[in-house]
C-alpha cells in the first residue's frame, strides 16, 4: 500500500504532461467552429489548473459541437480519471480510440482506468496495445509492470520494468516498482522454498546470504554451516562460508572453506582469488602464487588479483617480479585507490630491496594520491556539513 | 637547581639502599597462595575478579551526555595507578568530567560543579581497601578532565600528576605530605584545546622528565547532526569532520618551568592524537614516541638526539595497516611481545578495523602482524581503547588486556552486529608466536559489558600478579584483581635514577633466565588516557631467579646484576659509576 501515493503522484504527473501535450496537438488541429475552439482551450487550461469539473464542462461543449473530435474525448477522459470517475474515463478513452485508433496515450490511460478499478486483465490488454504503438515508452512499460504487480503476477512484471529501467535509468518511480517486483519475486520464491522444505539447505543458504549482506557474519557462518551439513557437496555454499569467515577476518577458516569450494568447483575464480589473497595475508605467498597466476590467466585485467600476486611475490623474495606486477597494477589505473595502496607496497618492497630513492619516490606517490583522496573526502564532508546545516536551519528556523 | 631537588630526595630514601649490589629486597610474596597445579609448568585457568565494591572505591565518571552529542562526551576518561605516598602500595587516581550545558555555546570551558564531578584520589590502606583522600590531597580538579600522566618531574621522590582536559591542563606537584599543589601557572603547562593522553619522558636524557601532551582535534562545541536525521539516531560525529591539531612537547627546564618546544623539536605535525607510548624502537639509547591518531596515519617520532625528532611512521611502516589504509587509532602500547629484544607496538581501533600489531623487524621498520598473530580475527568485531602488554600468568610472555566498547551509543541501530557495551579482551601470548583469546575462561568479569575506555595496570596487592583498573564512559571504574592460579614465578623491579630521572623512565631492562631473555622499558605511559605502575614486572615461568639483569639507564650507565632471586620486588638504585658490573 505504501506504493499507492507514489503511483498516484506519478499518474498525475503523466496525466498533466499528456494533457498539455494533447491539448497542444488539439489546438493545432483547430476545430472549424470557433466556439468549439474556445471551449477546447478553456478545457485544456482547466485541466492544467486542476479544475477538472470545469474541464469536463468545456470538453462536453466541444464534443457537443464536434462529436468526432477524438482529442476532446481523450481530454475529458483525463479529467474524469483525475476525479476518480473511472467508468466515465474509460468510456471517453474508448471513444477517442474508436475515432483515432493510433492516438498516443489513449490506450495507456484506458489501461490505468481499468487498473484503478482492479480490472487487471483489460488494463493489461490496453497497455500492451500502447506499447505496441510506442515500444520504447518507458512509462507505458512501467504501468504494465504495475498492472502485473496488481494482478499478483510479479514474475510478469519484471520484464517490462527491467526494460523501462533500461530506457530511463534515473527514473526513481520506475526503479521503485522494479525493485518491488524483484523483491516480491524473491520473497515469494523464498517463501515457496521454505514451505516446500523448511529444512532445505537452500533456506539456510538464503539466510546465510541475508546475514552476510547485513554484516552479521557470525549468523551467516552458522547458516552456511547448517546448509553444508545438509548438502556437503553443493557448490557455492563453501564459497559463501568462506566469504563470511573472510569478512570476519577468520582467515584460517576462510582458507579452509575456499579450498573446499575449489574441490567441488575447481573453476570458481572468486574462490580462487580469495584463497590466494588470504594466503598472501597469512604470509603464505608461496602457496598463493599459482592460484593467483591461474586467476590472472583467465582474467588478466583483474587488478586486485594482480596486486595480491605482487604481494605474494614480494613475500617469497621474488622482488623484481613483484615490482613488475605492482607497476602493472598502477599502469592499469594510475590514480585509483588501488594504485595508492600499491605505491605503499612498492615503497615497502623497495626498502627491502635497499633502494632508498625508490622508496622515497613510491612513498611520495602514495602521499600524493592520499592527499588527493583526502581532499576529495574533505570536499564531500564539507558538502555534508553544509547540507546538515541547511537541513538544521530548515527544521529549526 | 636540579641537584637541589636530588639532595632532598636522597635523604628520604637512602635507608633503602642495601648491599653493594645497590639492590634492596623490599618484601617477598608468593603468587601461589591459591591452589596450584602440581607438575604443571604452564598456567591454570586465568582469572581476574572484580573487587571494586570490596575495595571501597565508588567512582562514577560523569560525561554529561547531551542531545547535541558533543564528541567529547564519549571519549573519557583516564586512570592512574601510582604510589603517591611511597608506602609501597599502589593508589588510584580517577579523572572525571564536568557538567555540559545542552546546548553549549562556543568558547565554553566547562567547570566542575561539585563532588559528583570531582577527580578522585583513592589511597590504598594496609588492608588493601581504599580511602578517598581527594579533598585532603587537593585534587578535586577544575574542568572537564580526560587523561592523566604520572611522573616525578622535579626528582623529589614523589610522583606528580598531570591531568589533561578540555580547554586547560593541570600540573599537580606532590608535596610529599599527602597533598598536591596546582602549579600549572608557574610550570607553563596549561596548554590549550582538547588534550587527551600525555606521557612523561626524558627525551634528551638530561635527568629531567619532559612532557608530551596529545591533542585530539580542533573542536569547539560544534553542533553538527551526524547519523540519521530522526529521533534517537543522532550519533557522535566522525573525527574526519574536524581538523587535526599538533601535540605539545614541553622541555623540563629544571626549575619547575617547562618550555614549549613543539616546533623546534620537529614535533608539530598535526594529528588526531588519542594514545601515546614511549619505547626505543631502534635501540639507539634515546626514547622514541608513538602516537595513535584517530582515522589518519599513526605517528612514530624518532628521537634524533639534540632535542630533535623526525616523524617516521610511514617509512617505518606503522602509519597504516598492511593494505596501506588508515584506521581509528585510540590506545597504544610499546613492548617486546616476542622477546626478540625489539619493542613492538599494539594500537587499538574501532570495530571492522582489527587492532594493529606491529612487529619490530630490528632494521628500523615494523611488520604489520595482526593476521599472523591472530589479533585480527579476535578483534574485528570489537572497539578497543586502553591496552596494555602484561604477563598476567607470569609465563615470561607478555599478554594483552584491552578495554573495549564502541564510541557510538547508536551503533546497534546502524550496525546490529556490533555492540556499544563490550566485554574486556584478554589475549594470551603463545610463546611470542601469536595470541589466543582467553577472555571466556578468565572469570565472570569478562562476561560483563562495559563502555570501557581507560586502562591502567600494576600489582595493586603486591602478590606478584598484575592487576588492572578500568574506567567506563559515564559509568563506574572497576578494580580487577588478578587471581590467576599459576606455579610460575615473577620478579618486579623498581628503579631509582640518580644521574637519570628519578623515575628511571626510559631505562631499558634485559632480564635473562634459563628460558631466554625478556626486555622492557620503564614507563608510566601507554594505553589510553591512563598511567600505569612504573615498576617493571617480569614473569619468570618456572625459574625461581633471573640469571642476569642488565639495565641501561637513560644517563648511559649500564648496570648488570646476576642471580637475582624472584618472587619479590627488587629496588635498584642507579649506580654512580659510568658502568657497574655485579
Amino acid at each position: 500500500m505504501t506504493g499507492f501515493p507514489l503511483r498516484r503522484q506519478c499518474a498525475t504527473l503523466l496525466v498533466l504532461m499528456l494533457a498539455v501535450c494533447v491539448a497542444g496537438t488539439a489546438l493545432r488541429a483547430r476545430p472549424q467552429n470557433a466556439s468549439a475552439d474556445d471551449h477546447f482551450q478553456l478545457g485544456a487550461q482547466a485541466l492544467t489548473d486542476g479544475d477538472f469539473g470545469k474541464a469536463i464542462k468545456e470538453f462536453d461543449a466541444v464534443i457537443a459541437e464536434r462529436p468526432a473530435f477524438a482529442e476532446a474525448f481523450f481530454n475529458r477522459g483525463l479529467a474524469h480519471q483525475e476525479l476518480g470517475q473511472m467508468a466515465d474515463a474509460a468510456a471517453d478513452f474508448q471513444s477517442a480510440l474508436r475515432l483515432k485508433p493510433g492516438l498516443r496515450g489513449a490506450n495507456l490511460f484506458l489501461g490505468i482506468a481499468y487498473y484503478k478499478t482492479n480490472d487487471f486483465s483489460r488494463a493489461r490488454t490496453a497497455i500492451q496495445r500502447e506499447i505496441k504503438l510506442s515500444p520504447n515508452d518507458a512509462k507505458a512499460l512501467m504501468w504494465l509492470g504495475i498492472v502485473e504487480l496488481g494482478a499478483g503476477e510479479p514474475e510478469a512484471a519484471i520484464a517490462p520494468l527491467d526494460k523501462a529501467a533500461e530506457l530511463a535509468p534515473k527514473d526513481v518511480d520506475i526503479l521503485y516498482h522494479r525493485g518491488r517486483a524483484h523483491l516480491t519475486v524473491s520473497n515469494r520464491s523464498y517463501q515457496e522454498m521454505y514451505e516446500a522444505d523448511p529444512k532445505s539447505w537452500r533456506v539456510h543458504q538464503v539466510l546465510g546470504q541475508a546475514y552476510a549482506e547485513s554484516e552479521r557474519y557470525m549468523d551467516a557462518i552458522a547458516e552456511y554451516q547448517k546448509a553444508i551439513e545438509i548438502a556437503p557437496n553443493a557448490p557455492s555454499l563453501s564459497e559463501g562460508l568462506g566469504d563470511a569467515y573472510r569478512m570476519s577476518t577468520q582467515l584460517d577458516k576462510a582458507e579452509q572453506a575456499y579450498s573446499r569450494e575449489l574441490e567441488l568447483d575447481p573453476q570458481n575464480l572468486m574462490a580462487m582469488y580469495y584463497l590466494g589473497e588470504i594466503r598472501v595475508l597469512r604470509g603464505n605467498g608461496a602457496e598463493a602464487l599459482p592460484i593467483l597466476q591461474a586467476v590472472l590467466k583467465e582474467k588478466p585485467k583483474f587488478a586486485d588479483a594482480r596486486y595480491y600476486l605482487a604481494r605474494g611475490l614480494a613475500e617469497v623474495g621474488q622482488n623484481a617480479a613483484a615490482e613488475e606486477q605492482f607497476k602493472l597494477v598502477i599502469q592499469d589505473s594510475p590514480e585509483s585507490e588501488l594504485a595508492q595502496r600499491t605505491y605503499y607496497q612498492l615503497g615497502r618492497l623497495y626498502r627491502v630491496m635497499k633502494r632508498p630513492q625508490d622508496v622515497e619516490r613510491a612513498m611520495q606517490e602514495f602521499q600524493r594520491l592520499k592527499v588527493a583522496a583526502d581532499a576529495r573526502e574533505s570536499a564531500n564532508l564539507e558538502q555534508r556539513k553544509k547540507a546538515h546545516a541547511e537541513r538544521d536551519a530548515d527544521q529549526n528556523p | 637547581m636540579r641537584f637541589a631537588f636530588r639532595m632532598t630526595a636522597i635523604a628520604a630514601w637512602v635507608v633503602s639502599l642495601a648491599s653493594t649490589l645497590a639492590v634492596s629486597v623490599v618484601w617477598l610474596s608468593s603468587a601461589t597462595e591459591t591452589p596450584s597445579f602440581p607438575g604443571t609448568r604452564a598456567t591454570g585457568s586465568a582469572a581476574f575478579e572484580d573487587i571494586t565494591e570490596a575495595s571501597g572505591i565508588n567512582f562514577r565518571y560523569v560525561s554529561s551526555h547531551t542531545s547535541k552529542k558533543y564528541l567529547i562526551e564519549t571519549m573519557g576518561s583516564g586512570v592512574a595507578l601510582f604510589d603517591y605516598d611511597n608506602d609501597g602500595r599502589l593508589d588510584i587516581f580517577l579523572v572525571n568530567g564536568a557538567p555540559i550545558a545542552d546546548p553549549t555555546p562556543k568558547g565554553t570551558v566547562p567547570r566542575k560543579d561539585g563532588p559528583s564531578t570531582w577527580n578522585r584520589l583513592y589511597h590504598q590502606k594496609v588492608d588493601g581497601t581504599f580511602e578517598d583522600v581527594t579533598e585532603k590531597a587537593g585534587l578535586q580538579g577544575i574542568g572537564y578532565g580526560m587523561g592523566v600522566a604520572v611522573g616525578d618531574y622535579d626528582n623529589d621522590g614523589y610522583e606528580d600528576l598531570f591531568v589533561t582536559g578540555y580547554g586547560r591542563n593541570t600540573l599537580y606537584h606532590n608535596n610529599g605530605d599527602g597533598t598536591f599543589t596546582d602549579v600549572t601557572a608557574s610550570s607553563g603547562l596549561a596548554g590549550s584545546g582538547w588534550s587527551t593522553s600525555a606521557a612523561w619522558v626524558d627525551y634528551d636524557n638530561d635527568g629531567l622528565l619532559d612532557l608530551v601532551v596529545l591533542r585530539y582535534v580542533t573542536w569547539d562545541w560544534d553542533d553538527f547532526w551526524c547519523g540519521e536525521h530522526r529521533e534517537g539516531y543522532r550519533a557522535y560525529c566522525h573525527p574526519d569532520l574536524f581538523s587535526p591539531i599538533a601535540p605539545m612537547l614541553y622541555h623540563n627546564d629544571g626549575n619547575g618551568h617547562f618550555a614549549e618546544v613543539t616546533q623546534q623539536a620537529g614535533f608539530a605535525k598535526p594529528g588526531k592524537g588519542l594514545g601515546v607510548a614511549i619505547g626505543d624502537y631502534d635501540k639507539d639509547g634515546r626514547p622514541d614516541i608513538v602516537i595513535a591518531n584517530d582515522s589518519m596515519p599513526e605517528f612514530l617520532y624518532h628521537n634524533d638526539g639534540g632535542g630533535k625528532f623526525s616523524e617516521v611512521g610511514l617509512s617505518s611502516e606503522i602509519a597504516l595497516d598492511d593494505n596501506g589504509k588508515t584506521y581509528a587509532g585510540m590506545g597504544v602500547d610499546f613492548a617486546d611481545y616476542d622477546n626478540d629484544g625489539w619493542p613492538d607496538l599494539v594500537i587499538t581501533n574501532l570495530a571492522n578495523q582489527r587492532y594493529a600489531i606491529y612487529k619490530n623487524t630490528g632494521d628500523g621498520s615494523f611488520t604489520y602482524a595482526s593476521e599472523p598473530t591472530g589479533i585480527a580475527a579476535m578483534t574485528v568485531m570489537h572497539s578497543g581503547w586502553g591496552v596494555r602488554f602484561l604477563d598476567f600468568d607470569n609465563d615470561g610472555w607478555k599478554d594483552l588486556l584491552v578495554a573495549q566498547g564502541h564510541d557510538l551509543d547508536t551503533i546497534e541501530l546502524s550496525s546490529p552486529q556490533l555492540r556499544y557495551r563490550e566485554p574486556l579482551l584478554l589475549a594470551k601470548n603463545n610463546n611470542g608466536k601469536g595470541f589466543m583469546d582467553v577472555s571466556a575462561s578468565s572469570g565472570p568479569v569478562f562476561a560483563k559489558k562495559w563502555v570501557a575506555r581507560g586502562l591502567a595496570t600494576g600489582d595493586i596487592d603486591n602478590d606478584g600478579r598484575i592487576d588492572a583498573v578500568i574506567t567506563t564512559n559515564d559509568g563506574p571504574a572497576y578494580i580487577l584483581r588478578n587471581v590467576t592460579r599459576t606455579t610460575n614465578h615473577w620478579i618486579s623491579l623498581q628503579l631509582t635514577g640518580h644521574k637519570s630521572n628519578r623515575d628511571a623512565i626510559g631505562a631499558q631492562i634485559k632480564l635473562t633466565t634459563k628460558d631466554g631473555s625478556q626486555y622492557a622499558m620503564v614507563s608510566t605511559a601507554g594505553s589510553y588516557l591512563s598511567a600505569s605502575d612504573k615498576r617493571v614486572h617480569f614473569g619468570l615461568g618456572q625459574n625461581t631467579e633471573a640469571k642476569s639483569i642488565e639495565i641501561r639507564w637513560p644517563s648511559g650507565n649500564v648496570q648488570n646484576l646476576s642471580s637475582v632471586q624472584g618472587d619479590r620486588l627488587v629496588k635498584i638504585e642507579e649506580p654512580s659509576a659510568a658502568k657497574e658490573n655485579n
